[in-house]
């Protein structure tokens, strides 16, 4: 076991400014359906409470001796309906489905061919406050205050939680790309539709959508002082859709994100689910240690960091199924060969892959914890 | 005429251009000379040329879906024309369902889409379906194979219960198991004793064309 010479927050800075740390930081994104399971509480409970999701998520970080900076979970299910971050039908365990079923989201075509211009008039706020979320929620319009003031309440009583331990969120700022938000919105075949034989309208949605989180996502993420900002996708790469569209629809929009944020001297974390081994040369046009690409396991992290690893820091990627179904050596071993080869001369925080599943072994968990300390 | 309409029909698929598909498909239909059973086989050869362009990196997923659905579109004004005989000579009955638990549908739709292009009666039955649902559908249509959906890593159990219900029933000389989604592994399909796990619906579809006597 080594012993830490660095606090958390320099580790981890030295890691995303491409320093040498004095050992890999971890950084599993333990989100609240996994903390549940972790904890020993039901999916239920914590779509219900938010005092029981702060609970569950610090109980899980005290039991295995912490890390070095932490996901924000504050949230139950609907308030992120609520909110416009999965503007989507959704399952919620207790109510529509099982208690011990993690909440789900259910992907079906609401958003309209032509929605998307006015999404460009308006702006994707007032549309989705005022007309989208009464096509996808069942809570009442005179509930709404209600859960985003609980929002709120879970929202402090996390960072009392977190100060009570000295440790920081990684983020507070947070949004989904305006390309993954309107695919999930319209849904995927439709949306492969528009964007062969229906472009511009995609296009100026995508344009407002950008316009509006190069204002909002800069004040927020600057608000919090965290110096980073989470950006969600999880469709546009190359195992979803051909260069000419990721070109054409996300990339532009997304260099203007990242370099707006980095004149503030603001973090782009780019959580990229899927494969996106033939876009990570992109990349490499973003300013040198502007953005991390957080990655699933399915992108080769070797690949990136071979191509980026002088450049942008990497995070990941310990696949949610080795978490769920391996053996504690299995993960062990797949962490280690990470921190030894992506590790190498900084630019690296280990993490999971998209998040620990809720069903991840408590001994597996645990594997992946200790290994930054072996 | 027929060699140029079938070229054509494939070429309009491969352009993922919905209209010119069923434009030409309606031209099947009206032409004397030509038969439903043509346009399938047109349909057919351009569906496979997409699954080896998926396969080989030189197309995606979102293509690939979109061409199974075109493709669906296609074959759902063609299968009220074909003959009996024609229709009887699908390559086989697969069951398809995402596991109890778990209510994605996307995966499975795609699969869906391709494989019933592809030739095969496909039994869908739908999302969180439980384990007895599989077993009883198996018996009912005496397929050629089940395919189970799972992404949730906390439903894969539902998996392995499907897998136990039909060998002790003796059904898995009769019936191959397959399985995909994101929960699911090639190490997981050892495990719990599944015949196959396939990564894609190309794959999957390939794996089950295997699978015909």
């Amino acid at each position: 076991m080594k012993t830490d010479v660095m606090t958390s927050q320099e580790r981890l800075w030295a890691a995303i400014h491409l320093e040498q740390p004095d050992r890999v930081p971890l950084v599993p994104t333990l989100l609240p359906e996994p903390a549940a399971g972790l904890a020993g509480v039901s999916q239920a409970t914590i779509a219900s409470d938010n005092s029981e999701v702060v609970k569950a998520v610090f109980k899980v970080f005290d039991d295995y001796g912490g890390w070095d900076a932490i996901y924000p979970a504050s949230y139950i299910p609907v308030q992120l309906q609520l909110g416009g971050v999965f503007p989507m039908k959704i399952k919620v365990p207790g109510q529509h489905i099982a208690d011990d079923i993690p909440f789900q989201l259910e992907e079906v075509e609401i958003l309209r061919l032509e929605d998307y211009d006015k999404i460009a008039e308006v702006g994707f706020d007032a549309f989705f406050n005022e007309d989208f979320l009464w096509r996808v929620t069942d809570v009442a319009p005179d509930e709404v205050r209600g859960h985003m003031d609980n929002l709120m309440i879970g929202g402090a009583s996390f960072l009392e939680e977190c100060a009570n331990r000295d440790v920081q969120p990684l983020f507070l700022a947070s949004g989904m790309h305006p390309f993954f938000k309107l695919s999930l919105m319209r849904s995927l075949v439709p949306f492969t539709q528009d964007i062969y034989y229906n472009p511009e309208p995609v296009e100026r949605a995508i344009r407002r959508m950008t316009d509006d989180l190069l204002v909002e996502q800069k004040l927020s993420a600057i608000n919090t002082g965290l110096g980073m900002w989470m950006c969600c996708e999880e469709r546009a790469g190359g195992y979803f859709f051909r260069p000419e569209i990721f070109e054409r629809f996300w990339w532009p929009y997304t260099k203007e994100l990242v370099e707006s944020q980095w004149s503030e001297g603001i973090v782009t974390l780019f959580h990229l689910d899927t494969c996106w081994d033939k876009n990570l040369h992109y990349f490499k046009e973003l300013p040198k240690g502007s953005a991390i690409l957080e990655l699933d396991g399915t992108t080769d992290i070797f690949l990136a960091k071979e191509i980026l690893g002088d450049h942008l820091c990497l995070k990941g990627d310990v696949p949610a199924a080795l978490l769920a179904v391996g053996k504690p050596e299995e993960v062990t071993n797949y962490c280690r060969e990470r921190i030894e080869k992506v590790g190498r001369g900084g630019g690296y925080i280990l993490g999971t892959g998209c998040s620990v599943p809720p069903n991840a072994k408590p001994e597996n968990f645990r594997a992946m914890i200790e290994s930054v300390h072996q | 005429m027929a060699h140029d309409l079938k070229e054509k029909l494939k070429e309009a698929l491969l352009d993922l251009n919905n209209d010119a598909t069923l434009d030409y498909v309606q031209q099947f239909l009206a032409a004397d000379e030509m038969t439903a059973k043509q346009a399938v086989d047109s349909i057919a050869e351009a569906l496979e040329i997409v699954g080896r362009r998926f396969q080989e990196g030189d197309w995606f997923l979102g293509e690939l879906v979109y061409a199974g659905t075109i493709a669906k579109e296609a074959m759902d004004v063609l299968t009220p024309a074909l003959t009996a005989d024609d229709a009887r000579a699908n390559c086989g009955t697969v069951v398809v369902g995402t596991i109890e638990g778990d209510m994605h549908d996307l995966g499975k739709s795609i699969f869906i889409n391709y494989a019933r292009s592809a030739g095969f009666d496909v039994i869908d039955l739908g999302v969180d379906v439980p384990a007895e649902t599989f077993l009883e559908a198996v018996n009912e249509h005496e397929p050629l194979a089940v395919g189970m959906c799972c992404l949730l890593t906390p439903a894969a159990g539902g998996v392995g219960r499907v897998v136990e219900l039909i060998t002790e029933r003796d059904l898995r000389a009769r019936t191959k198991i397959i399985i995909g989604g994101a929960a699911m592994t090639q190490a997981f399909a050892d495990e719990i004793g599944a015949d196959a796990y396939a990564p894609d619906a190309v794959t999957g579809t390939d794996i089950i064309r295997g699978w015909v006597g």
